[in-house]
């Protein structure tokens, strides 16, 4: 007999996961107090301040134009970490809903999904992600879809083993004897049994997307013209700052994405081990 | 253009057939090794590919097969001393090196090789130089290759670690290995012969999985470093809109994808004796 | 908590969680750093617990031996079943891999397993065979004492006579001691010598298995007893232990059975769960012990809880 601690505390007294959501409440922090942290506005060019290393006038240096990079940083906060959680918001939904019917359904209809849904997960997300991107034009929200796009496939699995799992429990079928509807059934049985699952996998996600987002910006595939981190180094790269070894540039925003995607994935690790323990207690043969 | 010539390319091109018909005929073209002709460089893109493809091979190799045995020796170390000072060090590193973006990683490397030297930073080989021996060549094209191996390696390998840890965690409480130890066998013995070969079949698999995740490392990588390989390739060709190129590049690195799988699921075929009689 | 066992087959029995296999980890010193185990274990006159590691390595397999339930999983997957024997003869012994091997398939042809099923693979052979093995692995060394954890759980009835059989005859032929956890009070029943009763990871009754089956002296034994269905009552009810199971995180004060136990007084709150004689090598931890029984009183079927 164990006791039963609510998740939320179990979870809390996981060192990673409980820095990972500091990490990660800060940024959104930043990202809404955007206005009021920043320094000075990030688009105000001041052409006397080329390239400046940091100083009391500016924390971070100024860039190729004279932007505060600072501000930049910190208005950056807002799309990237909105890509981030919209494009996440998109695979879920997708993947959660591929998932479900494929695992409920079974047969032909899963035999295809499961198809389509190799496909998207053998070929590396970022390559795609280029080329689409390339095709198809760099508007935000086209990279946001296509992220969410590539994303899917990775939370559909895990859904749809889940729904087998929990497909072959006793209270499916007393459910459909008594003649609910399939949605009834999806909706109140599988579906709040399989979420839990999705939490730990979301939160790898969102730290992917921001990934993907930022590089897709850097190689000038993604809409230059928002301010974001990857936004910034692309224009450390191509202004050949990084050459000429103008480092204040190129750090800051390589260090907020760092922490990130480390806040995700460290939410995302913890959320693991909380929710599936694969530790057997009581005995411990290291001491050997 | 005349409505003439228009009429023309599109019969050259049969773009004046259904669709359906266009893609067989693409399907067909593929598999006997006609992927058209590349826009910019007027040459077969399979030409072009191949250079390139060769070039990736190059940095792809050594880099995975270092991540992979670093990325494995420290997860067995982290797994086994779970939770000491040892594991939170390494896992804390390789959380973070899984979070570092792999072409900032590039971007800071060359400002510290520019600013301290040592090694070239962009290319393949040193343009225009002549070489006196085939040696000479090798060598050059080795300090090339250095940063961005560096590079993808240490971006890959925080996984790798991470994944393997995981899976030694689980293996220490696995029954088998409880019942080994209480023959007498010691951690070490336990380790080499029990633990590690059962936790190395997961992280086949994911490692597997993994591939597609390390090729598009190499592609930011080598855009970064102007390394000659597909990843550049693409990353120049879609500036330069040269589309049979970007199709080719993309069905290669499908297959190489592909190909990968197929040659993990041997390896884990070979690993796991239950499998095998399939 | 009190034990001792001289070439006897002393059964321990008791619910999930009552401390069985912890005390079994306990002996072979396998519980996790954070366990903390007061008292001594003395083997030959030694105590085991202050020996350091390379010393109780020496002991593992070799002096102690252990067969873990589960014959599923105790055998690792990727090992051939002979190499898993030999593995304990080549950490104990100077030998080599071919003489260890074929040492390995005598030990195992002895317990019934041929030569061409020596080289499988674990997923090749049936839940009885890999027992055996496991078995195997574990006398090869002969033991002073073997440690057999639920070894016949899930095994079918016939293979556990086997099983059971063949552990019986190697202690009868060079007197190891055994030490046989099980949930099975009946199977217990029938092949131990002494049989030891846990609860709420405490010993709560030890003796020689008729005194202890046939005039129980704790409440929980009364109620274990009880319990087992029998084939002359076919058709009676069992009856079972009312109440929940004891809190391991939280244990109470004295007694721990005293929430469910139908006889509890006042005293039992202070109670110190030490074992007390009840008769010449016949303990039990119990208030009433050394008075009149009150589940004796009743007619012959006992109370139900």
């Amino acid at each position: 007999m164990s006791i039963r601690i609510p998740a939320w505390k179990l979870y809390l007294r996981n060192r990673k996961g409980t820095f990972g959501l500091v990490l990660i409440g800060s940024l959104i922090a930043i990202a809404i107090l955007a206005p009021f942290l920043s320094p000075y506005d990030p688009n105000v060019i001041d052409p006397t301040a080329i390239l400046n290393p940091p100083s009391a006038a500016h924390y971070l240096g100024t860039n190729e134009i004279g932007e505060d990079i600072l501000s930049l940083v910190i208005w950056g906060t807002r799309i990237s970490l909105l890509v981030g959680f919209v494009a996440t918001a998109v695979a879920m939904f997708v993947g959660t809903g591929v998932g479900v019917l494929a695992g409920y359904a079974g047969g032909k209809l899963d035999e295809v999904l499961m198809r389509i849904t190799d496909f998207f997960l053998v070929v590396p997300a970022v390559v795609l992600a280029i080329i689409v991107a390339a095709l198809l034009g760099p508007s935000l929200s086209n990279i946001i879809l296509i992220i969410g796009l590539l994303s899917w496939p990775q939370t559909a699995r895990v859904i749809r083993s889940a729904t087998l799992v929990w497909k072959q429990f006793s209270f499916v079928d007393a459910s459909k004897s008594a003649g609910s509807s399939t949605t009834f059934i999806i909706g109140k049985d599988i579906l709040p049994n399989v979420l839990p699952l999705v939490y730990a996998n979301t939160a790898l996600t969102i730290a992917t997307a921001i990934f993907t987002q930022s590089a897709l910006v850097f190689l000038g595939v993604g809409d230059v013209n928002d301010i974001s981190w990857g936004q910034v180094l692309h224009f450390a790269y191509s202004s050949g700052s990084i050459t000429a070894g103008y480092y204040w540039y190129a750090i800051p925003p390589g260090v907020m994405i760092i922490l990130s995607v480390l806040g995700f994935a460290l939410v995302g690790y913890a959320l693991d081990e909380v929710l599936n323990p694969k530790l057997k207690e009581g005995v411990d043969v290291t001491a050997s | 253009m005349t409505v003439q010539e228009i009429q023309q390319l599109n019969a050259q091109f049969g773009l004046n057939k259904p669709l359906w018909d266009q893609f067989l005929i693409f399907l067909v073209d593929v598999f006997q090794g006609q992927w058209g002709l590349s826009f910019f460089y007027r040459v077969p893109v399979s030409q072009v590919l191949f250079v390139a493809l060769l070039n990736s091979i190059i940095l792809l190799i050594p880099s995975t097969i270092l991540a992979i045995i670093i990325g494995v020796g420290l997860g067995v170390v982290s797994g086994w001393k779970r939770d000491s000072a040892t594991d939170v060090a390494i896992l804390s590193s390789s959380l973070v090196l899984y979070a570092v973006p792999t072409f900032w990683l590039g971007v800071l490397l060359i400002m510290l090789a520019l600013r301290f030297g040592g090694f070239p930073v962009s290319g393949m080989a040193t343009v225009g130089q002549n070489y006196t021996s085939v040696w000479g060549y090798v060598s050059d094209v080795l300090e090339h290759l250095f940063l961005p191996t560096l590079t993808l390696t240490l971006v890959t390998l925080g996984q790798f670690t991470i994944i393997m840890r995981s899976s030694v965690v689980s293996q220490i409480t696995e029954d088998y290995v409880v019942a080994a130890a209480a023959k007498g066998l010691s951690g070490h013995t336990l380790l080499r012969k029990h633990i590690v070969p059962n936790a190395m079949l997961p992280t086949v698999t994911i490692i597997a999985i993994s591939i597609g995740t390390v090729v598009a490392g190499a592609v930011l990588t080598e855009t970064v470093f102007s390394w000659p390989g597909v990843g550049s390739l693409i990353y120049d060709s879609i500036t330069r809109r040269d589309y049979p190129v970007l199709q080719g590049a993309f069905l290669v690195i499908a297959a190489v994808v592909i190909l990968s799988n197929f040659v993990a699921d041997l390896v884990y075929a070979y690993l796991d004796p239950r499998v095998r009689y399939d | 908590m009190s034990l001792c066992f001289d070439r006897e087959l002393t059964g321990l029995v008791g619910e999930s969680g009552s401390g069985k296999s912890t005390l079994a980890y306990a002996i072979m010193r396998l519980l996790p750093k954070t366990a903390h185990v007061a008292g001594k274990i003395l083997f030959d006159g030694i105590d085991i617990l202050s020996l350091p590691p390379s010393q109780m390595r020496n002991i593992r397999g070799k002096k102690i031996a252990m067969v873990f339930q589960g014959s599923m999983n105790s055998l690792d997957p990727l090992v051939r079943v002979q190499d898993q024997v030999a593995e304990a003869i080549m950490a104990h012994q100077n030998e080599n891999r071919g003489p260890a091997t074929r040492k390995a398939r005598d030990v195992l042809s002895q317990l019934g397993i041929p030569e061409e099923k020596a080289q499988s693979y674990p997923h090749e052979l049936s839940g009885g065979l890999k027992q055996r093995v496991s078995i195997a692995s574990a006398l090869t060394l002969t033991p002073d004492l073997l440690i057999a954890d639920e070894p016949t759980t899930a095994l079918d009835v016939m293979t556990q006579a086997q099983i059971m059989q063949t552990i019986r005859e190697i202690r009868e032929g060079y007197g190891m001691s055994v030490v046989l956890i099980s949930h099975d009070i009946a199977l217990v029943s029938e092949v131990s010598d002494v049989m030891a009763v846990m609860y709420a990871g405490k010993i709560v009754e030890a003796g020689p298995v008729a005194e202890t089956v046939g005039s129980p002296a704790h409440p929980y034994t009364v109620g274990l007893m009880a319990s087992v269905p029998s084939v002359d009552a076919v058709g009676a009810e069992g009856s079972s232990i009312g109440g929940d199971p004891p809190d391991q995180i939280n244990p109470i004060e004295g007694c721990r059975f005293m929430p469910r136990c139908p006889y509890a007084q006042a005293g039992c709150k202070t109670f110190d769960s030490r074992l007390r004689e009840v008769a010449s090598h016949h303990s039990a931890a119990c208030i009433l012990v050394g008075g009149e029984k009150p589940w004796m009183k009743q007619s012959s079927k006992p109370k139900v809880y």
